[in-house]
């Protein structure tokens, strides 16, 4: 069966949504980026880029560049709630989707076609629900494999589709210099370009024997394989975080030990939830807390077995509150959970005292009726402050 | 003061009380060994405030007194004492000697007033105990407890032990599966009830304490918050932990209707062997039944899989699939001595219990362990 693999890239991502919160700033150069003398870029806006700024520049030297663009600090928080957005509608479509970073992924669309149609109408469906749905433009690249879908979404840029179809492969490869190749770094561009070769079509044309000789007979065979635009290698559904967390600042310092109790249960039954939704079981439980004068600890534990159950985590979390050395007269400005050594859930180690269908209950009425909607009764636990 | 003893006896009195040395820095007191002579004896005693462990050793005294004694480096020096029959220790304004053979040591002392006394409760046992029964107790429930790096609560890292019926039940769980064990104790009272959470570490210490005296029996004494153990010269206090250990008589399955009966020895080398193929965060080993074999099964992505079949003693009426974690069942297995085991199964998701079975051997009496399974999704 021929595979089909959509590379998804989300056009300046972090400038977009940006855009996309200040409607005053469409249209404008926008720098998201560190604002600190020593501040680079992290995304600048297509209106940015034309006056040449671009992403891990210096800030100072984008200022001089586009001395009137907006410069904002990045949020991190809430690209991620809009990747999560994203990744949700890239899931509609396959279970195999693999997340690059918060604004990149590959989903392998092979198989699909009986359930959505021909893989290059899906690539349209998708490219047109995530504009909807979440008011950003992406560009997407379809192709038969991971290599040639991430240059079709380079291609594709800003805000189109490409498709490489089996028998465009060379006339789409041949003219884009070696470096764009995945895996071709500047080094290996370097000898290539001392020996004459600046192109894939050039790559292509050189002998294996002679490549191999060059970069060993595994760099050469590898170098040999990307020039003809070969690649097997699988989308991996596997994340990229391997923790989750949720910090919550508070508009005025929590002194009341059940308040501050409460939020971290809330905190962990919200991160249990999203353990539920995403398949996974957590082993690590951490607590940060940061007090008014900006202290900041963190304590975490490690469970005997991986579980995604809300009453266990919270507990976990609660007790390592205490353990954290709760002074919470002196004001608390900041709490924040984290579960780490993150595994998929392909099992559920059940427990003697809290049954799983607990877990399975809070996902349910969650699922169907949103988070706010139900949570573990506590305690001080329905007290929401932010 | 003056004391003389016999330099063996002082081996095994410091050896004996340094199990509960504290290594807090906090309170440097907590690392000394106090050692208090009087009449014909010395009684040495060590503590790190969650237990206390005293040892009454023979020897003359000259002028009752006490000094406390850097533990550390007296519990190593007495492991390299030179061959004499005596030892001599003498304590004289702050500063104490030990001097054994031709060796002469000027040790550095603790002030003795801040030493953490804690006293010996009044009046009578509540009971006493088979000590090597009570050694068995301990070595088939600590181990499922949760260890202290697992958790911050700490109802789970003890061990529970509920004192009534003529009997000391222990249960210990690490939330996932459950240990209980029940021990005879001679003269409890008729109406008498307590309920004693104790560190399962400082058991474990306890059992190694006991196991290097001769008697028979020990004495249970049971004060506000604390629980102890005299047996011979050891006098040993462990303070209770203040929580809620869970109900667990509840959990324990008690409509099971599947018995699988196997020769414990053999079903415990399969799990070992089969172990080593369970999946590295699920630790899971599949046991199916069906007819007269036990087929089990374990598999990893990056260790391959294996499978093996054990004989039943007795045809399951009912055929059922159901996982462990292989680790969980090798602990209780590998901690009875009976010849038969009987596994209870009543469904998938549900606990299965273990229990000694055919000619139950003495060890395994009024032992039982509850394993909850995994389910593999």
């Amino acid at each position: 069966m021929a595979r089909w693999i959509l590379h998804v890239d989300m056009d300046a991502f972090f400038a977009a949504v940006e855009q996309l919160d200040q409607p005053a700033l469409r249209g404008q150069p926008v720098v998201v980026g560190g604002l600190g003398p020593r501040g680079v870029v992290a995304t600048a806006s297509y209106e940015a880029r034309a006056f040449g700024v671009h992403s891990a520049m210096p800030i100072a030297k984008a200022r001089m560049l586009c001395p009137h663009a907006t410069f904002v600090p990045p949020r991190f928080a809430r690209y991620e709630q809009v990747a999560g957005q994203v990744r949700e509608i890239l899931a509609s479509y396959s279970p195999l989707v693999e997340p690059l970073s918060l604004d990149e992924a590959f989903v392998d669309l092979t198989g699909t076609e009986r359930l959505h149609g021909p893989a290059e109408e899906t690539a349209h469906g998708l490219h047109q629900r995530i504009r909807a749905e979440t008011g950003l433009a992406c560009s997407v690249g379809l192709a038969g494999n991971k290599l040639l879908a991430k240059l079709a979404s380079e291609a594709a840029k800003p805000g189109g589709i490409h498709v490489v179809h089996e028998q465009d492969v060379e006339g789409f490869l041949s003219p884009l210099p070696v470096g764009r190749l995945w895996g071709i770094g500047p080094h290996t561009a370097k000898v290539l370009a001392e020996r004459g070769v600046h192109t894939v079509g050039d790559l292509r044309d050189v002998d294996a024997s002679l490549l191999c000789s060059w970069f060993g007979p595994r760099g050469g065979a590898h170098l040999w394989r990307l020039a003809r635009g070969l690649d097997d290698s699988p989308v991996v559904p596997a994340r990229e975080a391997k923790s989750i967390s949720q910090e919550v600042t508070y508009p005025e310092d929590l002194v009341q030990e059940e308040v501050i109790a409460g939020e971290v249960r809330q905190l962990a039954v919200a991160l249990a939830a999203r353990l539920v939704e995403e398949r996974l079981l957590a082993t690590t439980v951490r607590v940060k807390i940061r007090w008014a004068d900006f202290t900041t600890r963190t304590r975490q534990v490690q469970l005997p077995e991986p579980t995604d159950h809300p009453v266990l985590i919270a507990d976990e979390a609660v007790a390592l509150l205490d353990r954290g050395g709760l002074h919470a007269e002196s004001g608390i400005r900041l709490l924040g959970v984290g579960l780490a050594g993150l595994v998929p859930a392909t099992f559920r180690p059940e427990h003697l005292f809290a049954p799983s269908a607990l877990t399975d209950a809070l996902h349910e009425v969650r699922s169907r009726h949103g988070p706010e909607r139900l949570t573990l009764g506590f305690p001080g636990g329905d007290r929401r402050l932010s | 003061m003056e004391i003389v003893c016999r330099r063996e006896d002082l081996v095994f009195g410091v050896r004996t009380v340094s199990h509960a040395l504290g290594g807090r820095t906090a309170m440097p007191i907590l690392g000394g060994i106090r050692c208090q002579g009087e009449g014909t004896g010395v009684e040495l005693t060590a503590t790190d405030l969650e237990r206390s462990i005293r040892c009454r050793i023979p020897a003359q005294v000259n002028g009752a007194g006490s000094v406390v004694l850097p533990g550390q480096v007296l519990s190593q020096l007495v492991g390299r004492l030179p061959e004499a029959e005596t030892v001599k220790l003498q304590e004289e304004d702050g500063q104490a000697r030990l001097t054994c053979g031709r060796a002469r040591f000027n040790l550095l002392t603790l002030p003795s007033d801040e030493f953490p006394a804690g006293a010996r409760p009044e009046g009578k046992p509540v009971g006493n105990m088979s000590l090597p029964a009570l050694l068995q107790g301990i070595s088939q429930t600590t181990f499922a407890a949760l260890r202290a790096s697992e958790t911050t609560r700490l109802a789970l890292t003890g061990v529970n032990i509920v004192l009534r019926d003529g009997a000391a039940k222990l249960a210990a769980t690490n939330g996932y599966r459950l240990a209980i064990k029940k021990v005879p104790v001679d003269g409890l009272a008729e109406d008498y009830e307590g309920s004693f959470l104790v560190d399962a570490t400082a058991l474990g210490d306890l059992s190694r304490v006991l196991g290097g005296v001769s008697e028979e029996e020990v004495a249970v004494y049971t004060d506000a918050g604390q629980l102890h153990f005299a047996a011979g010269p050891v006098f040993f206090s462990c303070r209770t932990i203040q929580e809620q250990f869970p109900d667990f008589e509840r959990v324990v399955p008690k409509d099971s209707e599947i018995g699988l009966f196997a020769p414990r020895a053999e079903l415990l080398d399969t799990l070992r062997r089969l172990e080593l193929f369970a999946a590295e965060e699920s630790g899971a080993v599949n046991l199916k039944v069906a007819g007269p074999e036990l087929e089990l099964a374990a598999a990893s992505k990056d260790k391959g899989q294996g499978q093996e079949s054990v004989q039943l003693l007795k045809t399951p009426q009912k055929s059922m699939e159901i996982a462990f974690r292989a680790e969980y069942l090798i602990d209780a297995l590998r901690r009875m001595e009976s010849d038969q085991v009987a596994l209870w199964l009543s469904a998938p998701e549900r606990a299965g219990l273990i229990e000694p079975a055919g000619e139950i051997a003495a060890g395994d009496e009024g032992f039982i362990y509850v394993c909850m399974p995994v389910r593999l999704l």
